[in-house]
């Protein structure tokens, strides 16, 4: 009991020592709040988004920025700046959720594939091989035509097509730990493998796979958003960042707002995700604590 | 004749949970010749030490007080470029680990002709054959073949042969080893020490060697130094100090050998001090069997005593407080 | 072991991977829900043409003769005929592959021109202003959605300066953006391994010991630090190609310009099957080859692993 409590407070400690030095790292942090802002402001786009994302009026059609519509007007006359506020739940949510689906599966077969070996790795490194020798993206178009458009099959795609590299890391991973002390001490006293690989093997790996995750989630809102823009994503007139880039660059030379505004918002979520992800790396990564010079922090 | 003169070195460490102060006062001699014995457990500051005098602390580790005079010239006062045209021409320095310290992917023979290169003007094609002539002197098998073998090509000893060669090659007035030996086997550490000896004679070569294999320093070395936590506890002639050993802590290191002699694992009672936080007073004194009230209130001072140097209590005067 | 037995070892372990992608292309058209003779006979055809795109590719057969059937064709190198050009996929493919490469080889060589300078100042100089531009160009480059980066491009050059054609392809005018853009892609990549590999370089012991002797700075830098560094940038930017083919379907997308991605598109929004499966087993051909060839050139490049294939057993 005692030594569960102990174990609780140095858990406790171990994070607020990692938050501290996360914190120290200025742009993370301030990364990390820019995130949340563009995240709020698409879940509440419907009532902070000026206009209606799907109404349009055709006889102002690609009118440039003007004090009324901040973002100007699209290829058919609709508020863009409402259209990218609303654009975020598509755009950040794909990428939240395919990046769960392809961390829960890959994490799992990358779990198994490192802790038994044997045979049942063999096999899962040859499927994982041939997987990881298509570019992410090509992977993603394959099982999205497959598929066909659609905000789900493009998570799905998408999803699948970041499972190989989670196999991957996760079986790198898992094989460092599978012979540790605990491990093996858990073994001995009998304990079921599915209990050893979730209560002992995934909680010493998992910080890691968080970072890592962090930088997936940049990958793929660039991917989704590069399949929008091939008009491989979601249909229209869904306001997807990277399919309203696809569907303005016939206007660039007129009206190249309609492009930018949607590209800066990609970049810098897809940017905050990268910092966020190296301030994580940081703060998990045992060795950067010593290199830190005290500054008060 | 005084080769170098260490005075009040301090080598601290800036880490993020504090100052690790690994070098802490340490003040010693090295005479034209003599080999200077370091001995202490790891993270004593012994290595620490000996890069400091090269100036090869890395940061974030820095020098932040003492002087170390070589030859008449502050060493931590002399600019980078004039450290540089010390460094293995006037004092080299030899590693513990050759299977990291030598470059993995350039030939052994190139990677000792650099320090030709580097301090003398001379053909490439004539370097090589000093090297292998310099590979025979250190008692490499096939020499000529060595110089264009790759590291991992080489077993440990030959690569220690490879790294001393180096440390030789210009002839300097001292030579650095850091735990030269711990990381070979038994039969060719005593090989390698032979060479290290027959070098210093032919050479008359100040050595600065540190082990923590106190039996070893007692054959080799002249003069012994004991460090404890960043401190010097004892420094004096090697014969005497095995003698009759002053300080605690140097009595529990010489008692260890006779435990190892019967086959038996060393230890000291206690754990290592954290050097972050050490213990006030006297750093030692939580493992000391014989502290007494004064040892964990006040550090005690270096004393001359016996012909040599000791901090300790016990051969003290009174002190008061704040001494 | 020789250096040839190993490359028919790692010619050898290939093929379990092409034929694990074979099966994965097999099921993908037929296991999954859909029916690709529906898909490609698009929404406004009758049963009839349906059932007679289902004949002429095969389809109607069982499962296990499609699959043998699929095999003995792709050993034959037969990809198919394209339904839209009605020509052999094959030679669809290997008209427009060479100009992919071109554009991935340039971008390559761009990136690599630029990112692992970058990579090696921001290294050397961690804590000054251009260390730091360093650091944030690479991360800009990492989050980069090319395409747009790609329009941008066309605009501020081609619209507004007039300098570089916006699109097509020819002359070495043509290439300059998309080969900039697809660079993009790889540079925050390249900047950020190559500054982590000089960073662990530099902390090596090796270096230690050059110091020691008394080398100079430079010579430390070039010939102890940057040789050991550049064996890792030189694998990983040679496995990043195959990122390259990946990103030049967006590439060529945004230029117009004629390589096998933009022809992956056109199969793909004209739904023409074969030609689609035909790309992508190509594709996977092509990106395994240039795995064992890295692999092969790794084996050059480092004397440890060269000297261990070499030497006799």
């Amino acid at each position: 009991m005692e030594a569960r409590v102990r174990e609780r407070e140095r858990s406790i400690e171990l994070f607020g020592q990692w938050f501290r030095i996360f914190r120290a790292n200025k742009v993370a942090y301030i990364s990390l709040y820019i995130l949340i802002a563009i995240t709020l402001a698409s879940l509440t786009a419907d009532f902070i988004a000026p206009y209606s994302p799907y109404e349009f009026n055709i006889r102002r059609a690609r009118e440039p920025p003007s004090w009324e519509h901040p973002f100007g007007l699209d290829e058919i006359g609709r508020d863009l700046l409402s259209r990218v506020l609303h654009g975020g739940r598509y755009s950040i949510g794909i990428a939240y959720a395919a990046v769960f689906l392809g961390a829960s599966i890959g994490v799992f077969l990358g779990l198994i594939s490192g802790y038994y070996g044997g045979l049942i790795d063999d096999i899962i490194q040859r499927f994982t091989d041939a997987m990881l020798s298509l570019p992410t993206i090509l992977l993603a178009i394959a099982l999205v035509t497959v598929l066909g458009v659609g905000v789900y099959s493009l998570i799905i795609a998408v999803g699948l097509s970041t499972v190989p590299i989670y196999i991957r890391l996760t079986r790198g991973l898992a094989l460092q730990v599978r012979n540790m002390d605990y491990v093996l001490a858990a073994k001995i006293l009998g304990k079921r493998d599915i209990y050893i690989i979730f209560r002992h093997v995934l909680p010493n790996i998992a910080s890691p796979i968080i970072v890592q995750s962090t930088y997936y989630l940049g990958l793929t809102i660039l991917i989704a958003s590069g399949l929008g823009f091939l008009g491989l994503g979601v249909p229209p007139p869904t306001p997807e960042w990277g399919a309203m880039i696809g569907r303005g660059r016939e206007f660039l030379i007129s009206s190249p707002h309609i492009v930018v505004f949607p590209g800066i918002f990609i970049l810098i979520t897809a940017l905050c995700f990268n910092l966020i992800g190296d301030g994580l790396r940081d703060a998990l990564d045992p060795k950067m604590a010593k290199y830190i010079r005290r500054r008060g922090i | 004749m005084t080769i170098l003169e260490v005075r009040n070195l301090k080598v601290y460490y800036y880490l993020y949970n504090g100052v690790v102060k690994a070098v802490d006062d340490v003040s010693f001699t090295v005479e034209e010749g003599e080999i200077l014995g370091i001995a202490g457990e790891s993270g004593s500051g012994k290595s620490t030490l000996a890069h400091s005098i090269l100036g090869l602390v890395k940061p974030p580790g820095k020098i932040v007080g003492g002087e170390i005079i070589f030859q008449g010239r502050d060493l931590t006062k002399l600019s980078e470029e004039d450290l540089r045209r010390l460094r293995g021409r006037e004092i080299s320095m030899v590693f513990q680990d050759p299977n990291t310290y030598l470059n993995p992917i350039m030939k052994v023979g190139y990677q000792v002709a650099e320090v030709y290169e580097a301090h003398q003007n001379i053909d490439m094609d004539k370097i090589l054959d000093r090297v292998a002539k310099l590979f025979k002197r250190v008692r490499m098998t096939d020499p000529e073949k060595r110089v264009g073998s790759y590291p991992h090509e080489l077993s440990g000893g030959m690569k220690q042969r490879a790294l001393i060669s180096m440390a030789v090659a210009l002839k300097p007035k001292l030579i650095i080893l850091d735990e030269p030996t711990s990381a070979l086997d038994v039969t060719i550490q005593l090989e390698i020490i032979d060479l290290l000896r027959e070098m210093r004679d032919e050479l008359n070569a100040s050595m600065i060697f540190i082990s923590h294999d106190l039996e070893l320093l007692s054959e080799l070395t002249d003069k012994l130094m004991i460090m404890y936590a960043g401190r010097v506890v004892e420094y004096g002639y090697t014969k005497d100090v095995f003698k009759d050993a002053k300080h605690p802590y140097t009595e529990a290191l010489i008692n260890s050998i006779k435990y190892i002699r019967k086959g038996l694992l060393p230890t000291i009672e206690g754990e290592p001090p954290s050097l972050i936080n050490p213990p006030k007073g006297c750093r030692f004194h939580p493992r000391c069997p014989r502290r007494f009230e004064l040892c964990d209130r006040v550090e005690p001072k270096p004393i001359s005593i016996a012909g040599r140097i000791v901090s300790c209590h016990l051969y003290g005067e009174e002190y008061g407080e704040g001494g | 072991m020789t250096l040839a037995r190993y490359v028919v070892r790692r010619l050898l372990q290939a093929i379990p991977t092409l034929f694990i992608l074979l099966i994965f292309m097999f099921i993908l058209v037929r296991v999954l829900p859909g029916d690709p003779a529906r898909l490609i006979a698009g929404l406004e055809a009758t049963e009839e043409d349906v059932e007679r795109i289902r004949v002429l590719l095969g389809l109607d057969r069982p499962i296990h003769e499609q699959f043998i059937n699929y095999m003995l064709d792709i050993l034959r190198g037969d990809l198919g005929t394209s339904i839209k050009f009605e020509t052999p996929v094959i030679q669809e493919i290997l008209i427009r592959f060479p100009r992919t490469l071109e554009l991935a080889i340039v971008a390559e060589l761009i990136s690599i021109a630029i990112a692992i300078p970058l990579g090696i100042i921001s290294a050397l100089r961690p804590f000054t202003k251009t260390g730091a531009l360093a650091t944030i160009g690479s991360l800009l480059g990492s989050s980069m959605p090319i395409y747009w980066l790609g329009l941008i491009l066309i605009y501020v050059f081609s619209v507004n300066m007039r300098l570089l054609p916006s699109f097509g392809y020819g002359t070495p005018a043509h290439i300059v953006l998309p080969a900039f853009t697809l660079a993009t892609l790889l540079m925050g990549n390249l900047v950020r391994i190559t500054r982590a590999s000089v960073l662990d370089a530099l902390e090596s012991n090796y270096i230690v010991t050059a110091k020691a002797k008394g080398l100079s700075e430079r010579l430390i830098i070039y010939r102890h630090a940057l040789k050991n560094a550049l064996i890792p940038i030189i694998t990983i930017s040679g496995l990043q190609l195959g990122a390259l083919l990946g990103g030049a379907i967006l590439t060529e997308s945004v230029f117009a310009w004629p390589g096998i991605g933009l022809l992956l598109l056109d199969s793909i929004y004209s739904r023409d099957y074969p030609l689609i499966q035909g790309i992508i087993i190509f594709y996977a051909v092509i990106l395994i080859l240039i795995n064992l060839i890295v692999d092969i050139a790794y084996a050059f490049v480092d004397p440890r692993v060269r000297i261990s294939l070499w030497r006799p057993e």
